[in-house]
């Protein structure tokens, strides 16, 4: 609108005008005003061409989403206080989100307590988080889907191990004690640290997952599944907060994450919506892995790889 | 609307409310700039018989107020209204940010409509406050004389409120979102990072890239991330060349701040002394 009414010394009405033309692609009156523009800016004193420039540069706004400015200014200091809290109070953040992953509302009726915790008042306060934020580095956040059976947690755990015997401090978050195969696997392992926290990724506490022996460490969630007593969720778009589960745990830690997610759950997600369109914005990579061979190679696709390289292969996985 | 003698005494109330707004931020000596948007708004308010839907936001937002509940935002072409600034109906300043008014009265169409974020959890009480029924959903519609008001439940909110309560019961300072200052250097650092996990909005992949190569350090250039970030990809590639024109040779500076550019940089930087 302000480069029409600069350029083509339009007033605010037309300039209007123009944004809806431009907005609802309606192409008569966007040439109608196109018009309009060129003898407003040839008045205002603009050579021919850089009028055409300008009015190119605001025809290319044509059929896409352009926001108001006021909208735009609006909504980002609402983003940036929320960010300013997580700088400058980051354990009080962490409690809150902590807190609310407890409450009930409309589409999530909240994550249950146990007696135990309740009668401990466990949850939302920021002494039960104790966070230690280093200064900030590149967390990763990789997603690995695929049905059950298919060498999903195998993968998780060859990489936990790999990781361990690299000397970073691993932390696996089951999905059950002593009746997981990530358990079994890895329960013995030096450096790992398996156990049972919760069945849902925004009850881990840091500070419980990690004891800062190792100089760095990486965080494995197994058998994210997604059914509603786990999610809590019955609406297909709320993926989006198990996506920023794992991106807020990741922050937390300020560590990379794995996370293994079961697609062939029988729940109503699954069925109904594909989570890779919704998840894939707060991941930086996704593997899809489709079978397992006769000879302990799973098959694997890979949708998103911080390299940029995707495509399918296979992949040789150990104690299978 | 209402008859001529009410939009009469609500044009003057409006006014008197208003120029009350004006002293308190500005003090008596207000710039020219400030009593000529004012009086261009009350203006056009006037000639368009809005005065009491003014008044009805000013109430409704209040109401909400008054029951302890936090304003997060005030989405759309709101902001930009100089009136609603100095009435407190939101802490967007339409003169700070080149904000058209313009913009906010040719959207409505003759209709004034109003949106409020508030904090998701508080919306059912909000509601009742204003006597609508209760919803099930994350927006609460009220028809008000010739108004349409829209509240709006964010998480996003239940955070900030949550962290805020948080943060005071545990010692710290007492303090509103509006107190937040919107220069923080380390705030803008985080957001530029890449790393901005947890960062409401600007926390996927695609915008903590973009945000890493913008690397806006203003709230206007924030706007402008979040403006690209939301729209479809053509609008973002126009939109980034217009950022990278803006900032000229400032640009990039994530990129250079990489270990071989800055390398780099010295080499050139000793090849150019001697």
């Amino acid at each position: 609108m302000r480069a029409a009414m600069l350029v083509g010394g339009f007033d605010a009405e037309q300039a209007n005008r123009l944004r809806r033309a431009l907005d609802k692609g309606q192409a008569e009156e966007t040439s109608q005003l196109g018009v309009e523009f060129m003898t407003g800016a040839e008045r205002g004193g603009y050579a021919r061409d850089a009028a055409d420039l300008a009015w190119q540069a605001i025809g290319a706004c044509a059929g896409n989403v352009v926001f108001g400015r006021s909208h735009a200014v609006s909504l980002a200091l609402m983003a940036y206080r929320h960010a300013y809290l997580a700088v400058h109070y980051p354990v009080e953040v962490a409690a809150a989100a902590e807190e609310l992953a407890f409450t009930p509302r409309p589409w999530f009726p909240g994550i249950p307590r146990t007696e135990e915790e309740t009668a401990a008042g466990v949850g939302g306060r920021s002494a039960d988080l104790a966070v230690l934020v280093p200064p900030p580095r590149a967390m990763e956040v990789v997603l690995v889907v695929g049905p059950r059976g298919t060498g999903k947690t195998s993968y998780a755990c060859a990489v936990a191990s790999e990781a361990a015997a690299a000397g970073c401090e691993v932390a696996c978050r089951t999905f059950s004690p002593f009746a997981d195969e990530m358990d079994l696997s890895l329960a013995a392992t030096p450096g790992i640290r398996v156990g049972l926290v919760g069945e849902r990724v925004s009850e881990l506490s840091v500070d419980e997952a990690f004891t800062g022996a190792g100089s760095r460490r990486l965080l494995v969630f197994d058998r994210i599944d997604l059914d509603e007593s786990v999610l809590g969720s019955t609406r297909g778009t709320d993926w989006n907060d198990l996506g920023r589960a794992l991106s807020l745990q990741s922050y937390l830690g300020y560590c990379p994450v794995i996370a293994v997610l079961d697609t062939d759950t029988p729940d109503t997600h699954t069925r109904r919506f594909d989570p890779i369109p919704y998840l894939e914005g707060y991941c930086d990579a996704i593997i899809r892995f489709t079978g397992v061979g006769a000879e302990g190679e799973a098959a694997i696709t890979v949708i998103k790889s911080r390299h940029g390289s995707s495509g399918e292969t296979t992949v040789r996985l150990q104690g299978f | 609307m209402g008859t001529e003698s009410t939009d009469r005494t609500a044009d003057s109330e409006l006014r008197k409310t208003c120029e009350a707004g004006t002293l308190r931020l500005y003090g008596t000596d207000s710039a020219a700039n400030v009593r000529e948007r004012l009086e261009h708004e009350l203006a056009l308010i006037e000639e368009l018989g809005w005065a009491r839907g003014f008044l009805t936001v000013l109430a409704t937002v209040r109401a909400i107020r008054d029951i302890g509940v936090p304003i997060g935002s005030t989405p759309g072409s709101s902001a930009g209204s100089f009136a609603y600034y100095v009435l407190g109906v939101t802490d967007v300043d339409p003169l700070e940010h080149d904000l058209l008014f313009e913009r906010f009265l040719l959207e409505h169409d003759g209709v004034l409509k109003f949106t409020v974020d508030i904090p998701f959890r508080r919306l059912n009480l909000v509601a009742a406050a204003l006597g609508a029924p209760p919803v099930s959903t994350s927006v609460c519609r009220i028809e008000a004389d010739g108004v349409t008001i829209g509240i709006r439940g964010l998480e996003v909110l239940d955070r900030n409120e949550a962290t805020l309560a948080k943060v005071s019961a545990e010692g710290g300072p007492v303090l509103r979102l509006a107190d937040i200052p919107a220069d923080d250097p380390q705030t803008y650092d985080l957001l530029c990072s890449g790393s901005n996990f947890g960062a409401y909005w600007f926390d996927t992949l695609s915008a903590r890239r973009m945000l890493r190569d913008l690397h806006p350090r203003t709230l206007d250039q924030l706007a402008v991330a979040f403006a690209i970030n939301r729209s479809y990809f053509p609008a973002q590639a126009q939109a980034q060349d217009l950022m990278k024109r803006v900032r000229g040779r400032t640009w990039g500076l994530g990129a250079r701040h990489s270990p071989t550019s800055r390398a780099q940089r010295a080499a050139s930087s000793s090849s150019r002394s001697r």
